[in-house]
C-alpha cells in the first residue's frame, strides 16, 4: 500500500464511504433509546418506517453525520447553497436559522435534497454498476481472448472427423430451436437432436474410412477474434452504448449488460496478447510434458501470470465505465430517472446554471475518483514489471 | 508491397462486412413490429376506416419486405415452409404453423386456413388450442356435436377430413430439416435495394446510400443524417488537426526539459486533466463561460444551421456562427490533447536514450535540433497510428458535447432517436460512424506502410 501511495488511500476511503453510506447519510436516526428500549430505525425499509411516537420522557438518539437521505425534499431550503447563503430550518413548526448540525454543507438542488447525501449514494450505485460491468466484461474478454490465443495464431487444424458431426449437430439444434420452440414436442426434439449428433460422432470416428475425403480444416479463431475486436473498437463506444440501451428498458441490469458488451474488447486483446506470449515459454512446455493439461494448466500455470496485468486493466476499465455511465445518465438514458446519479445531478445543473455548486462538487468528486483509479493502475503496473 | 496492400484491403473489407451485419441485426432487433411503427408516421396516407387501415398495414408490410425470410440461409422443415412464419397477421401465422406441423400437408393447411380459419375461430374458439392436436380434438368435438350444421360448417368439416391423413401428435415430416437458400430475403432487400419498387420514398438499398426511412418522422434516414453527421465529423477532424501539432510540440518541449520543475508540474496537471470526464468539463465551461450569470463571453444558444439550402449555405452558416463552436471544440479537444502529449512524452523519453542521440550531442548538435528535428521524426510513425486509433473515442466525445451544447449534430439526433426507439436512424448512425472509423484505420495502415520516414536514414 505504501508503495503505491496516495491513490491507495483515496480508494480505501472511498470504499469505506461506499460501504458505510446508510450509516453516514440517513434521515432516520441510527440509534434511538426511548424509555430504556433500544431501536435502530435506520435499518427499517421505507415501507415499514413510520414516524416514531414521541417519547414521554424525551429520547436519546444518535443521528447520522449527514442527517438527510438522498432524494428527500427539504422544503425550507430549495435551491440554496453552501456556506455563502443563509439556510433555514423548521423546528417544531417555527422557522429559525439553520443550526450547524443540520446544515447543508454542499448545498441543495431544486427539490431541496442535500447534495452531500446525493453524492454519496450516487457514487455507491455508480461504483456497483461499474465494477460489476468490468468483471463481466473481463470474463467475456478472458474467455474469448484465451480461446483465440490458444487456438492460434495462424490456426489450429481440426480434422474433418470431428467437424462434420459437430456441424450436423449444430444444424439439428438450430432446426429444433427454430421450429419446435413452442410445441409440445420440444424436449423430445432436443433429445432427438442430441442422439443423432452422438450417433454421427460414433459413426464418423469409427466406421467411415476417411481416406478419400480426409483432411482437416483450419479454424482461424485468432483472426476472427481480431477482426471482431477491430470492429467493436471502430464503432465509438458512446454510439454502441446508446444503440444497445435503446433495445433494453432502463434498469440497473440493462446498464451493466450494455457497459460490459461494449467494453470487453480491451480486456480480450490484452489477455490474448498475454496468453500467446506465455504459450511459447518453456515452463509451459515443461508443464505440459509433465502432464498438466487443459484446465489445470490454465489455473495453475497461466492464471498467476495473467493476474497482474488483468488487475491493471480491470481498474482502468472500472474508471472508464464510471465515466461512460455518468455520461449516459447525463443524457437521460441508463439508470431509471428516479435514481439520482452524478450524471443526473450535472444534467440538472445545466438547466439551472445559477447553482454553481451542482456543477463543481459532483465533477470534482467524480474526477478525483477516476484520477485515483488511473493512478493506482499506473503505479501498480510500474511496480510489477514483467 | 502489393501483397501487403491486398491483405490490408481484405482486412478492411471483412471489417466492413461485419459492420453491415451488426447494423442490420440492430435494425431488426426491436421488440415490436416495424410496420406497426410506420403506421403512425404522420405524412403517410392514413385511411380512416379500419379495413382501409388493415389494407394499408398489409401494403406496408409487403413493401418493407417483412414477409420475406430474414437471411440468405434459413432453416425450416418439410412440413412447414419458411413463408408460413412471415404473414402480416401473427395469429394467423401461428395457427397455420401449428396446423401444418400436425397434418404435414402445407398446401392443404394453407388452403383450409385461408378459407375457414376466421369462421372456426369465431365458432369454436379455435384460438385457444396450443397445438395442432388440440385443434384436431376441438374439430372432432364440433363435428360430433353438429352432425347436420349449416353448409358453411359442413364445408369446413369436410375440408378438415381431407386434411387429416393420420393421427400423430406431430407429423413425421416436421422432424426433417430443410435448408432453404433464399435469394429474396430481408437482408438482400435492405442492402441491395429493390429495383422494382424504387421510387422516391423507399428501396434503393444501403449499397447505394439509402438507409431506410425513419419510424418517427418518415423522412429518409440519409437526409436526416447528412448534415448532423457532417457537423460532428467536421468538429472531430478540426479537433484532430489542432491537437496533433500542438501536442507534438508540447510533448517535445516537455521531453527536452525533462528535469524541470515546471515540466513535472505540468505533467501532473495534464495527467489529472485526462481523468476529468468530457461531459462535466463541457458543462462547467458552459456554466462559467457562457451564461449570463458568470462570464458571458460566448453565446449560450445553439447555432442555427441552414440545412435546406445546400452544402455551401450550410458551410456559410457554420463559419458565420463560429463563436458558438469555440467552447465545444475546447471541451472535445482537451482529452485527445492530453493523451497525445502523454504518448509523445513517453515515446520521446525512450527515443532520447538511444545511442544515436549521444552521438549527435558529441558531434555538437544543439539540444533543440536533436529533440525537435531528429528524435521527433523517428517517433512520428507510432504517433500517427495511435492518433487514428483514438478517432472513434474522439467521435464519441464529440457526440456527447453535441448533446450537451444542443448543437444540431449527431449527438442530439442520436439521443432523440434512442428515446423514441427509432431504429433505422440508430443503425444508420452506427453504420456511418463505423464506416468512417474503418476507412481511417485503413488509410493509416496504408500511410504507415507505404510512405514513411525512413528511420534508418536519420540515425547518424
Amino acid at each position: 500500500m505504501n508503495k503505491i501511495g496516495w491513490p491507495a488511500w483515496v480508494l480505501l476511503v472511498y470504499m469505506g464511504l461506499v460501504v458505510l453510506t446508510p450509516l453516514l447519510a440517513n434521515e432516520k436516526k441510527l440509534i434511538r433509546i426511548c424509555e430504556g428500549k433500544w431501536s435502530f430505525p435506520f435499518l427499517a425499509s421505507a415501507r415499514e418506517y413510520a414516524e416514531p411516537e414521541v417519547c414521554k420522557d424525551g429520547e436519546l438518539g444518535l443521528a447520522a453525520p449527514v442527517p438527510y437521505s438522498p432524494g428527500s425534499s427539504d422544503t425550507m431550503n430549495m435551491q440554496f447553497c453552501s456556506p455563502f447563503e443563509k439556510q433555514l430550518f423548521s423546528r417544531n413548526g417555527k422557522v429559525v436559522d439553520m443550526p450547524m448540525r443540520y446544515r447543508h454543507w454542499l448545498g441543495t438542488d431544486m427539490q431541496g435534497s442535500d447534495l452531500l447525501a446525493d453524492l454519496l449514494y450516487g457514487s455507491r450505485i455508480s461504483l456497483f454498476v461499474s465494477v460489476l460491468a468490468a468483471l463481466v466484461s473481463w470474463l467475456l474478454g478472458a474467455v474469448l481472448g484465451f480461446l483465440a490465443a490458444w487456438f492460434g495464431p495462424g490456426s489450429r487444424k481440426v480434422s474433418l472427423k470431428i467437424i462434420l458431426p459437430l456441424l450436423l449437430g449444430g444444424l439439428l439444434l438450430w432446426h429444433v430451436l427454430n421450429n419446435f420452440y413452442n410445441e409440445s414436442a420440444f424436449y423430445t426434439a432436443i433429445l432427438f437432436a442430441v442422439l443423432l449428433t452422438v450417433l454421427a460422432f460414433i459413426v464418423s470416428l469409427n466406421f467411415i474410412h476417411w481416406r478419400w475425403v480426409s483432411g482437416s480444416i483450419s479454424i482461424p479463431l485468432d483472426t476472427a477474434f481480431l477482426r471482431i475486436a477491430e470492429l467493436f473498437s471502430a464503432i465509438p463506444r458512446v454510439v454502441l452504448v446508446l444503440a444497445l440501451s435503446a433495445v433494453f428498458e432502463p434498469s440497473i441490469w440493462s446498464v451493466v449488460v450494455v457497459l460490459s458488451l461494449s467494453g470487453w474488447v480491451d480486456m480480450g486483446r490484452l489477455i490474448r496478447a498475454e496468453v500467446s506470449g506465455l504459450k511459447e515459454r518453456s515452463y509451459i512446455e515443461a508443464a505440459r510434458l509433465s502432464g498438466y493439461r487443459g484446465f489445470r494448466l490454465f489455473t495453475k500455470q497461466m492464471l498467476p501470470n495473467i493476474w497482474p496485468s488483468s488487475l491493471v486493466i480491470l481498474l482502468y476499465s472500472v474508471a472508464g465505465n464510471m465515466a461512460i455511465e455518468a455520461s449516459l445518465s447525463f443524457m437521460g438514458f441508463g439508470l431509471p430517472p428516479q435514481i439520482k446519479t452524478i450524471g443526473s445531478i450535472v444534467a440538472d445543473a445545466k438547466i439551472y446554471y445559477e447553482a454553481w455548486w451542482l456543477v463543481v462538487f459532483p465533477g470534482l468528486w467524480l474526477s478525483l475518483l477516476i484520477f485515483s483509479l488511473f493512478e493506482f493502475s499506473r503505479r501498480y503496473r510500474r511496480l510489477a514489471p514483467d | 508491397m502489393k501483397d501487403n496492400l491486398i491483405r490490408k484491403l481484405a482486412r478492411a473489407v471483412i471489417a466492413l462486412v461485419l459492420l453491415i451485419v451488426v447494423a442490420f441485426v440492430l435494425s431488426r432487433s426491436i421488440p415490436g413490429d416495424p410496420a406497426q411503427r410506420m403506421m403512425h408516421v404522420p405524412n403517410s396516407s392514413q385511411a380512416a376506416s379500419s379495413s382501409g387501415r388493415l389494407l394499408h398495414y398489409e401494403k406496408l408490410y409487403r413493401d418493407m419486405g417483412l414477409h420475406l425470410p430474414v437471411f440468405y440461409v434459413s432453416m425450416s422443415s418439410l412440413a412447414v415452409p419458411d413463408s408460413f412464419r412471415h404473414f402480416p397477421d401473427k395469429r394467423f401465422s401461428r395457427q397455420l404453423c401449428r396446423l401444418a406441423y400436425w397434418s404435414g400437408n402445407p398446401e392443404k393447411s394453407l388452403e383450409w386456413c385461408r378459407n375457414h380459419l376466421s369462421y372456426a375461430n369465431a365458432e369454436l374458439n379455435l384460438g385457444v388450442a396450443h397445438s395442432g392436436a388440440e385443434m384436431a380434438e376441438k374439430m372432432e368435438v364440433f363435428s360430433r356435436l353438429n352432425p347436420a350444421g349449416g353448409s358453411r360448417a359442413q364445408k369446413m368439416i369436410s375440408d378438415w377430413r381431407q386434411l387429416q391423413e393420420s393421427q400423430p401428435k406431430t407429423h413425421w415430416k416436421a422432424w426433417i430439416p430443410v435448408l432453404n437458400f433464399n435469394r429474396e430475403n430481408q437482408f438482400h432487400l435492405w442492402f441491395f435495394g429493390d429495383k422494382s419498387v424504387a421510387d422516391d420514398r423507399s428501396g434503393r438499398g444501403v449499397l447505394y446510400g439509402d438507409l431506410g426511412n425513419s419510424w418517427v418522422r418518415g423522412m429518409r434516414v440519409t437526409d436526416m443524417l447528412k448534415f448532423p453527421f457532417l457537423l460532428t465529423f467536421m468538429i472531430a477532424s478540426l479537433v484532430l488537426l489542432i491537437c496533433f501539432p500542438l501536442s507534438l510540440l508540447t510533448g517535445a518541449w516537455m521531453a527536452r526539459n525533462r528535469n524541470n520543475h515546471i515540466t513535472k508540474a505540468t505533467y501532473a496537471f495534464l495527467v489529472f486533466l485526462y481523468a476529468v470526464p468530457t461531459f462535466w468539463l463541457g458543462t462547467a465551461l458552459l456554466v462559467f463561460l457562457a451564461s449570463p450569470q458568470w462570464l458571458n463571453w460566448f453565446p449560450t444558444s445553439s447555432p442555427v444551421l441552414l440545412s435546406d439550402a445546400g452544402l455551401m449555405a450550410w458551410f456559410g452558416s457554420v463559419f458565420h456562427q463560429w463563436n458558438h463552436f469555440v467552447i465545444p471544440v475546447i471541451a472535445v479537444a482537451y482529452s485527445t490533447y492530453v493523451y497525445l502529449v502523454q504518448m509523445t512524452y513517453e515515446l520521446l523519453q525512450e527515443e532520447l536514450d538511444k545511442p544515436y542521440v549521444t552521438a549527435l550531442r558529441a558531434k555538437g548538435c544543439r539540444e533543440n535540433t536533436i529533440v525537435f528535428r531528429h528524435a521527433l521524426k523517428n517517433c512520428l510513425s507510432p504517433l500517427i497510428v495511435s492518433t487514428m486509433s483514438v478517432f472513434p473515442l474522439l467521435m464519441g466525445g464529440t457526440i456527447i458535447v453535441d448533446f450537451l451544447f444542443s448543437m444540431p449534430g449527431l449527438g442530439s439526433l442520436l439521443s432523440g432517436a434512442c428515446e423514441q426507439k427509432d431504429f433505422p436512424v440508430i443503425s444508420g448512425a452506427l453504420l456511418l460512424c463505423g464506416l468512417v472509423s474503418i476507412l481511417s484505420f485503413y488509410l493509416t495502415d496504408l500511410l504507415n506502410s507505404s510512405a514513411g520516414f525512413d528511420s534508418a536514414k536519420d540515425q547518424v
